[in-house]
């Protein structure tokens, strides 16, 4: 970011590959629409883009992309007038049917495990939710999504962790360990 | 959730089109607007008349401000003013910006801290607590923001900020700063230091400046989406 402020055009599309994929899945995750996912994703990166004259040296990137994602979500889901789903994936409801091999029971299983925390997660606070997924899930550290959310590292890590301690006690063995980490 | 090499040149293609500046050339430009500014306010400044200590054309029924409490009120509103500027205008080490409870204390406490500060010293001197009739303040407030006014819009412009936090918080901690900034200039200048004419015509500019900056700031450097 610090070479593209400064004019180096080619740096945008490293900064593209660095934040892309964290960002469209955040966006994903929050619209159930890959198409408005993308349209989001563009509009962010245009803001960074847009603002780039503004970034100063040593600031990090990715608390302020994710903030942007987050304002552009926020107001398109004003602008649409409808409330934003976050309990239901809409590439469950357009998943394969289950295979009989061994692997396609694993993928089925993982999905099942997948859709069981997505909707313990639904039933959390927002707050927790919104620490646990941009720890956990988006892989912001707990610097970065201190930032976004405006609190503290530690108060970052004690919602997760009490995220996480709902999810165990509600879920037990089914949650897969290599999920959360 | 895969991403598409068709998304990366959509995006490469429409960046490349929005033709930002970069950090260089905008800094270039914010240099030049300040230095307008200050130029302007200053020849406003003195073209009004420069300091005035009383009234130079002996027109008001007002005897002249101690220079101990001229100094005493400039000096004040001065560190005010700079602090002020300080947190408004940096951001400290985020790109996010201060603190909403941060920008909420420099808009709203400012102008309290600055008017208090005047009052303390009117007590200290209260031949200063004097109203003059039909001296309301008008021309102090229209000189403030003839001052501050159209530079707080070129430089939330010409900063090419994108604010997704606050920006209206952030606009308006900055019109409170710049108001407080020509504040001083305003104090040299107007020989009224009385409580109700300080408060329409020194402080209700910074106030309007409050509004003017949390709209530009909302308008300018607001996140919105277009989808």
């Amino acid at each position: 970011m610090e070479r593209y402020a400064d004019g180096d055009e080619a740096a945008f599309g490293e900064v593209y590959d660095a934040l892309a994929p964290r960002l469209l899945r955040f966006l994903h995750r929050q619209t159930r629409n890959v198409g408005q996912a993308e349209d989001l994703l563009q509009e962010t990166f245009l803001n960074i883009c847009g603002a780039r004259a503004s970034f100063f040296r040593g600031a990090r990137v990715t608390p302020w992309a994710f903030t942007i994602a987050r304002r552009l979500l926020i107001d398109a889901s004003r602008k649409s007038h409808r409330q934003v789903p976050i309990s239901r994936d809409a590439d469950l409801d357009s998943a394969p049917p289950p295979s009989r091999d061994p692997r396609g029971d694993e993928v089925l299983q993982a999905r099942q495990v997948a859709e069981r925390v997505e909707v313990e997660l639904s039933r959390m606070p927002e707050t927790q939710r919104e620490a646990f997924m941009l720890v956990k899930v988006d892989g912001l550290s707990l610097a970065e999504a201190a930032e976004v959310l405006e609190i503290s590292p530690n108060a970052v890590k004690l919602r997760a962790f009490r995220a996480y301690d709902a999810l165990r006690a509600s879920m037990g063995d089914m949650l897969d360990k290599e999920w959360l980490q | 959730m895969n991403l598409s090499p068709d998304l990366k040149s959509r995006i490469m293609n429409a960046a490349k089109r929005e033709a930002a500046p970069t950090r260089q050339a905008a800094r270039r430009v914010v240099i030049l607007v300040t230095i307008a500014a200050v130029l302007f306010a200053a020849a406003l400044f003195f073209w009004l008349g420069g300091v005035h200590i009383g009234d130079p054309s002996g027109r008001i029924p007002i005897p002249d401000r101690p220079l101990t409490f001229v100094c005493a009120t400039v000096i004040g509103w001065s560190a005010v003013a700079a602090v002020a500027m300080w947190l408004a205008f940096t951001r400290g080490a985020s790109m996010l910006g201060r603190r909403l409870s941060w920008l909420l204390a420099i808009a709203i406490l400012t102008p309290v801290v600055l008017f208090g500060w005047m009052l303390l010293w009117n007590m200290q001197f209260p031949e200063t607590m004097r109203e003059i009739p039909g001296r309301v303040g008008f021309k102090c407030l229209s000189f403030t923001l003839a001052m501050t006014a159209w530079p707080l819009i070129a430089l939330s412009y010409v900063r090419r900020e994108r604010n997704p936090a606050y920006p209206g918080a952030t606009g308006a901690a900055r019109g409170v700063a710049m108001g407080a900034i020509a504040g001083v200039l305003v104090d040299l200048w107007c020989p009224i230091a009385g409580p109700a004419h300080v408060l329409v015509g020194h402080i209700t500019p910074i106030i309007i400046l409050m509004g003017l900056g949390a709209a530009a700031g909302r308008v300018l450097t607001g996140v919105r989406s277009k989808s």
